[in-house]
């Protein structure tokens, strides 16, 4: 039960994270950071079929967290969902074609030891 | 044919600007935004609900009355603001240049726990805090914005 439910966790952030940042880039890029530029992007958002299923799959990968962490403890629940950063960059770098070198790569995996550490 | 030349054209004159000072500075404000809306929710959030207390519940009504609280309507509020702030980052950067910069929010969170509530932090959750720090500064070396295959020709 624990593993599946990291699984759905890994999965879901990863797929969310992926059409999020896709869908995102279909939208074009926000230019000003004013109130009706963010209610322009709300709209866009809501007729985005990516970024919405983006944003469900966020929040499957969320209550699937609280239910983890609910039988498991959180240095557990931590670490085994962590991981998912490296599988996530190495996903945006062969689907999203992002350029991935040696400094993003050091970047996540420096990221997921620290979280493990921050949460020991 | 035609659009396709016209949008690969599109798509190296966004690449060439998003190298420029004037794009750069403003996805770093925008980062920014997103890792404080992040860190300010989330205390608010748990501050909130720990006044509120333990919701053993799956009811739906139990946690709409947790937002009757002010902390928990701020924190919620808050991180509605970095949900929308989040996605207009990645509609301008790399997810895996967001990824690690925005995992900063990691680090402040927990100092402004040692700070504001008091939290203790162990040797180990220090040696965390400079190892994400180390990845968050790495990943800010690299250019924001490095694939735009999936932007159209951009209306605006």
């Amino acid at each position: 039960m624990k593993w599946l439910l990291v699984a759905i966790i890994a999965l879901s952030n990863t797929a969310g994270d992926l059409l999020n940042t896709a869908g995102m880039k279909r939208i074009g890029p926000v230019e000003d950071l004013s109130l009706r530029t963010y209610l322009l992007l709300c709209l866009a958002i809501v007729r985005s079929p990516m970024v919405l299923a983006g944003i469900a799959a966020l929040a499957i990968g969320f209550f699937a967290i609280m239910s983890l962490l609910s039988i498991a403890t959180v240095s557990f629940a931590i670490p085994a969902t962590a991981s998912s950063y490296l599988v996530e960059t190495l996903l945006a770098k062969y689907l999203l074609k992002e350029d991935v070198r040696w400094r993003r790569w050091a970047a996540a995996g420096l990221v997921v030891i620290g979280v493990i550490l921050l949460r020991w | 044919m035609a659009t396709q030349i016209r949008s690969t054209s599109a798509r190296t004159t966004l690449l060439d600007q998003s190298r420029s000072p004037k794009f750069v500075s403003k996805t770093h404000l925008l980062t920014a935004i997103v890792v404080f809306t992040n860190v300010v929710g989330n205390i608010c959030l748990s501050h909130g609900m720990q006044q509120v207390g333990t919701i053993v519940s799956a009811s739906p009504a139990d946690y709409l009355r947790a937002l009757l609280n002010p902390w928990v309507l701020a924190g919620t509020c808050t991180l509605a603001v970095w949900m929308i702030s989040d996605l207009a980052l990645l509609s301008r950067a790399d997810l895996t240049f967001v990824l690690p910069v925005t995992a900063s929010a990691y680090v402040f969170i927990a100092i402004a726990g040692h700070f504001l509530l008091g939290d203790h932090i162990s040797w180990q959750r220090w040696l965390g805090i400079v190892v994400i720090s180390l990845g968050v500064i790495l990943a800010e070396e690299t250019p924001s914005l490095t694939s735009a295959a999936e932007y159209r020709e951009s209306p605006r």
